[in-house]
């Protein structure tokens, strides 16, 4: 069995857990439980044929307070950077957490996950935010952990992108 | 060879190009000849070089040792042809490849054998061990309020430590690479606990300012321990229930190093591929080891008496239910035979058992029954309402008993009908005949066989004395001498009448009758006859007789009986004994 670590990185409360929660159990809360240090799940999937256990590390938020250690980070084969559409800060955070992914793992692949898409209507980040990313060569995906648009999408492309890096 | 000398010539010589030619290889054969003979031996070499076992032989394995050392193309290339090789070696001789492994194998299937028999011999000692005492019974009890098995809460008690689980896991990733466990319920999300561990190492590590090399070594959860090791590469976890001696520390140590000295290669470069480190299964069951109480002190004597004496009065008391069944078995089959008696219901009342029913009378006593069966006739009231069973048995014996028939008399009832045979007195034939519907059941009683005795002596008795006569002479009326001794005689007979007579209930009337020829006056014989009557009761001397009346009377009717009468017999006088009462009952006297 072949298994590869990824790590979610984002502010806090960007919606990480929900992402991971809808991803493996596919259920939602509204209820907010900010994660203490890192949270662990698994998920077996198969990616042509070959059966490949995901290791999801759910990290805590990133802020002022807690900053995200390097050892959790290290050993993964892929990470989602997550913000929030509803919030602009949180794509500055991504920015730094992105540069600290690159320092500890080197040119691993991630995806960057708009959050809340559901509440569209309040994003307070630009509509062509998804696509100035894109311009740099980011893999892209706007989503919803509660309605679980994009979910599967995401994960399956940083698999796909993994397995064959 | 001769050398010109330039110092000996006097003239310089005439050359021709032949000569010339010849001079130059002369010339260089002088100057190159070493170089000449070693090109040579060399160009020999080259030749030869493509052949030559020998030196190939010498150079292979270098060559082999260098090119593995730089990739692993070497043995991929090689792979294919050793397999191929290996097959047909086995399809070849079989034999061969037995020998061969077998010293390696068989260690490791005994030892294998040895780990599986030594754990099951563990536990059914541990089993056996604590089933006869007090804290077995305590353990039973509990087995029975949790549904584990015995064996399974037996272990859990006598268990000083057991490695349940044991984590192999990349240090830097904290990806899975290696889990065994014991037969246990195990965790089912062996990867998130991997992932977890290393988490939380590193989380301990940096909370609290340690170095690369510090870290968590233990934590407990509930009974269970969880021990960490630290390698530079890997880390070794077990879970761990009870409390684990200090030496397991260096059995886990010593893995986690074999471990990192052998599989270098994949702990460097993590593919996430666990299949890489399938190798170090074995070493990781190493790390599966317990402990378990030894032998505790042995059950208390006085616990065992106790047991002891509770089997016993298991069985007796089981024992003395089995005969109690039995007897009363016995009892009721018995009731059931004997005629007369029928049990209907058993009831208890205060540990006394009351028995319901009906019974004849005449039946056998039930308590004799009970006693016969072994019961205790104290424990038992017996409430049998009387009846009367109309089997002929019990008519027989009820007829019998209102009877009292003498010996000569045989009873026996068919089909409600007595019958009666044999010989009896007048007195018990009349009891009988009154009896008739008193027995209830008997509808009718035969005595067509049944003689009554006194009538047939009165009926003897008046043939023998109906049968005398008394004859006189001619004219006489005086009793002659053997007329005297046979009126004697008839006194007994008719003493003796008289007593059945009373008997019978009978007043009988004795008519001597006097009787004469036709010869004579009529006058004459008519006082004849009577004097001839008289005489004869004269000469009899019957007093006190009580139901027998003796009457001289004459007696005339002999005229007309014979149609010509010898005159002499006619002078007589005959006997003639009359009933006065009938008997009752259809069997009686003639008139
Ligand atoms: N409407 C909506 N709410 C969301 C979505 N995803 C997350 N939430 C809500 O946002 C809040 C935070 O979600 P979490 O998943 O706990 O966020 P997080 O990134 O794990 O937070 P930290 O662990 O504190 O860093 C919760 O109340 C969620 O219900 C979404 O797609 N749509
Ligand atoms: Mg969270």
């Amino acid at each position: 069995m072949i298994q590869k670590k990824i790590c979610m990185l984002g502010a806090f409360a960007v919606g990480k857990t929900s992402f991971v929660k809808q991803y493996v159990t596919g259920i939602f809360s509204e209820k907010y439980h900010t994660t203490v240090g890192v949270k662990i799940d698994k998920k077996m999937v198969e990616i042509d044929g070959q059966p490949i256990t995901l290791i999801l590390w759910d990290l805590h938020g990133e802020d002022e307070f807690q900053k995200i250690r390097a050892s959790y980070l290290r050993g993964s084969s892929g990470y989602l950077l997550v913000v929030d559409g509803t919030r602009q800060k949180t794509i500055a955070v991504v920015e730094d957490l992105h540069r600290m992914a690159q320092e500890i793992l080197g040119e691993v692949p991630f995806v960057l996950v708009i959050n809340k898409a559901d509440l569209s209507e309040q994003w307070e980040i630009q509509k062509d935010a998804a696509e100035r990313f894109r311009a740099r060569g980011w893999m892209v995906i706007e989503g919803s952990a509660k309605t679980g648009e994009g979910v599967e999408q995401a994960f399956s492309q940083l698999t796909k992108s993994m397995v064959d890096d | 060879m001769a050398f010109p000398t330039h110092g000996t010539s006097t003239s310089p010589p005439r050359k021709s190009p032949d000569s010339g030619a010849r001079d130059l290889k002369k010339l260089r054969s002088i100057l190159l000849a070493p170089e000449q003979s070693q090109i040579e031996t060399i160009q020999e070499k080259i030749e030869s070089l493509t052949v030559d076992e020998q030196t190939v032989g010498r150079v292979l394995p270098h060559a082999i040792l260098l090119r593995s050392k730089q990739d692993k193309q070497l043995a991929r290339s090689l792979s294919p042809l050793i397999e191929d090789g290996f097959i047909h070696s086995i399809e070849k001789s079989p034999q061969k490849v037995v020998d061969a492994i077998s010293p390696i194998m068989a260690p490791a299937i005994r030892k294998s054998i040895l780990r599986a028999l030594r754990g099951m011999v563990q536990s059914l000692n541990q089993t056996l061990e604590h089933s006869i005492s007090w804290k077995g019974l305590q353990w039973r009890i509990e087995s029975l309020r949790t549904g584990k098995s015995f064996a399974e809460i037996v272990l859990l008690h006598t268990l000083r430590f057991r490695v349940e689980q044991v984590f192999l896991v990349h240090r830097e990733t904290g990806l899975l690479l290696q889990h065994v466990a014991a037969e246990v319920e195990t965790i089912q999300d062996e990867e998130v606990v991997s992932g977890m561990l290393t988490a939380i190492q590193d989380f301990v590590r940096d909370s609290f300012g340690g170095t690369q090399s510090d870290s968590l070594e233990s934590f407990r959860v509930g009974e269970l321990t969880v021990w960490v090791e630290q390698g530079s590469k890997a880390i070794l976890a077990g879970v761990v229930r009870g409390t684990p001696p200090l030496e397991l520390h260096e059995v886990f140590l010593q893995v986690l190093e074999t471990i990192q000295i052998e599989f270098p290669d994949e702990l460097n470069i993590v593919s996430g591929d666990q299949r890489q480190f399938e190798g170090t299964r074995s070493y990781l069951e190493d790390c599966l080891q317990a402990q378990f109480e030894g032998p505790s002190s042995k059950s208390s004597p006085f616990l065992l008496c106790i047991f002891i004496l509770l089997i016993v009065g298991l069985l007796t008391w089981g024992i003395w239910i089995y005969l109690d069944h039995q007897q009363w078995r016995t009892f009721f089959l018995q009731a059931e035979k004997e005629p007369g008696i029928i049990v209907t219901s058993i009831d208890e009342s205060n540990g006394t058992l009351i028995v319901n029913g009906l019974r004849d009378p005449l039946s056998v006593e039930p308590t004799d029954l009970a006693i016969q069966a072994g019961l205790d006739i104290e424990s038992i009231q017996f409430h049998l309402e009387p009846y009367y069973s109309v089997s002929s048995h019990f008519l027989e014996l009820r007829v019998r008993s209102r009877l009292q028939p003498p010996e000569s008399v045989s009873l026996s009832v068919e089909n409600t009908i007595l019958v009666v045979t044999g010989e009896a007195s007048h007195q018990w034939v009349s009891q009988l005949r009154s009896l008739e519907h008193i027995v209830p059941g008997v509808t009718n009683i035969d005595t067509e066989h049944l003689n009554d005795t006194d009538v047939a002596q009165f009926d003897s008795l008046r043939n023998t004395i109906e049968g005398k006569h008394f004859v006189f002479k001619k004219g006489r009326t005086r009793l002659s001498e053997a007329n005297k001794g046979k009126a004697l005689a008839m006194t007994k007979d008719m003493q003796a009448l008289d007593i059945f007579a009373e008997r019978l209930g009978q007043k009988v009337r004795v008519e001597l009758r006097g009787q004469t020829s036709q010869e004579g006056s009529q006058l004459r014989n008519k006082q004849l006859r009577i004097a001839r009557a008289k005489a004869v009761l004269d000469g009899l001397s019957v007093e006190g007789l009580k139901s027998t009346r003796i009457e001289p009377v004459e007696f005339r009717g002999g005229a007309s009986d014979h149609v010509n009468p010898d005159p002499a017999a006619l002078r007589q006088v005959s006997i003639k004994v009359i009933l006065e009462t009938r008997i009752k009952g259809g069997k009686g006297l003639r008139e």
